[in-house]
């Protein structure tokens, strides 16, 4: 495995896109983001239910209509914005349809955020339709072709650059921590098989076992936390996609296994940003040039 | 024309990789907040950063009132089928969530923990909410929780 770590534009110059595969790509996306923005509705409709909202600025404007037609109000906002994620993944090549959706998607997930806490799920879906506005498949002029390699290459960095920061934090945190004299952060894997072990009124065996995997898990978590925290850089190294796609759906389907924290939306863009990435695939033999 | 579309895209070049350097900047060190809120998109993106090392619950202590023999859910669940289940599990946490602050779910859920107590055993018991406290080392050793305050009791007659 020869790792290059060079300017990462000029490294994906050296790979021709086929832009056949780079519409699928925007296609797929723009695809996904229509179920999604059904999910979104169905995520609102149930926070709504639990709390008051505090519209964030970006649905400000919502304040000005009476409490009960709000949510009608943010029914049309959705309908619209699945017709034009709709529009968009007919004719994916057009800026103006993705700019509208964008902007539209933008308010979704601010809506989603106005509930207490931010809703950050879909945040790197909000970066890449930002982004993916300027990618522009069968562009003829140079540096049309630049640009569009360019904001491929901004997306993956956004998307892959909010698993550092979430990276940054633990690191941070864990020393934090242990300072403090308690380096629970090591292996939180113990501490969850001891709350379903509780939860469940197993015996002592159950985790006693679990025990004797615990340099195992302390081991797979502090190589999880590294990788998370360096997955900036994924973009740097144009060989390795599918093995970086790979390994951050493994990661979600890990913690969805163990800690029951599901980021779904998030598994599916790695899929579609890193494992379809059309920067590295060949005609014909594409599992020759690049790594799995 | 060319010259112009080239300026512009070195100018989205800046632009784009210097919201990147903002945006991680932001996230790190100051999150920009209004009414300690976070500014809509910018997120803390600390995510389960931080982990307790010591797991906090609401344990059930169950005492025979003919006898006052007593035992804790986690060791006797195995003989009282409809208690061991992950429902009453959360229904006695809930308990201890909203004792203080919503007293008439309190009151519902405690007709539910009743009505499974009831149905589980024949006999007149008492049971007591209590809070407990348990790390992954010594309860791996020997099951050990350490008890706290009793929150709640009351007793259940078939």
């Amino acid at each position: 495995m020869k790792l290059s770590f060079q300017n990462p534009i000029r490294e994906l110059a050296k790979f021709r896109v086929d832009d056949t595969l780079l519409q699928n790509l925007l296609r797929s996306f723009y695809g996904v983001l229509v179920i999604i923005d059904y999910w979104q509705f169905m995520s609102l409709v149930k926070m709504s239910n639990y709390a008051e909202a505090v519209w964030r600025w970006p649905v400000a404007w919502l304040t000005y209509f009476a409490s009960n037609e709000q949510g009608m109000i943010l029914a049309v906002v959705l309908i619209c914005t699945m017709a034009f994620h709709i529009a968009c993944m007919l004719h994916p090549a057009e800026t103006g349809k993705k700019s509208v959706a964008f902007v539209l998607f933008f308010m979704m997930v601010a809506a989603s955020s106005s509930f207490g806490k931010m809703d950050h799920h879909l945040y790197g879906f909000m970066f890449a339709s930002f982004t993916l506005i300027f990618v522009k498949p069968f562009s003829n002029r140079r540096l049309e072709v630049a640009r569009t390699r360019f904001y491929f290459w901004a997306t993956q960095t956004m998307v892959l650059g909010t698993y550092s920061l979430a990276g940054l934090w633990k690191v941070r945190k864990l020393f934090q921590q242990g300072i403090d004299g308690d380096w629970a952060n090591l292996n939180p894997v113990l501490l969850q098989v001891t709350r379903i072990s509780i939860q469940n009124y197993s015996h002592n065996p159950d985790l006693g076992r679990w025990i004797h995997f615990a340099p195992l898990t302390m081991s797979l978590w502090i190589i999880m936390v590294v990788a998370e925290t360096f997955a900036f850089f994924g973009s740097w190294f144009p060989k390795q996609q599918r093995l970086i796609g790979v390994a951050i759906i493994l990661f979600h389907a890990s913690t969805a296994y163990l800690f029951e924290i599901y980021y779904l939306p998030a598994a599916i863009l790695a899929a579609l940003l890193f494992c379809a990435n059309p920067y590295v695939e060949r005609h014909g033999s594409s599992s020759k040039h690049a790594l799995l | 024309v060319t010259k112009r579309v080239a300026r512009n895209f070195r100018l989205e070049r800046y632009a784009i990789i210097g919201f990147m350097a903002f945006y991680i900047f932001n996230s790190q060190f100051v999150t920009p907040r209004i009414n300690d809120q976070e500014i809509y998109p910018f997120f803390q993106w600390s995510l389960h950063s931080t982990v307790d090392n010591t797991h906090k619950f609401i344990q059930v202590r169950l005492t025979r009132i003919p006898g006052e023999s007593s035992c804790l859910l986690q060791n006797c669940a195995y003989a009282l089928p409809p208690v061991r289940s992950t429902r009453f599990y959360f229904l006695v946490q809930d308990m201890g969530r909203v004792q203080n602050s919503d007293p008439s779910s309190f009151e519902e859920m405690r007709g539910q923990l009743e009505a499974i107590l009831r149905r589980s055993t024949a006999q007149t018991i008492r049971y007591e909410l209590i809070e407990a406290k348990a790390t992954p080392r010594e309860f791996a050793k020997g099951g050990e929780i350490s008890l706290g305050r009793v929150i709640y009791q009351g007793i259940v007659a078939p």
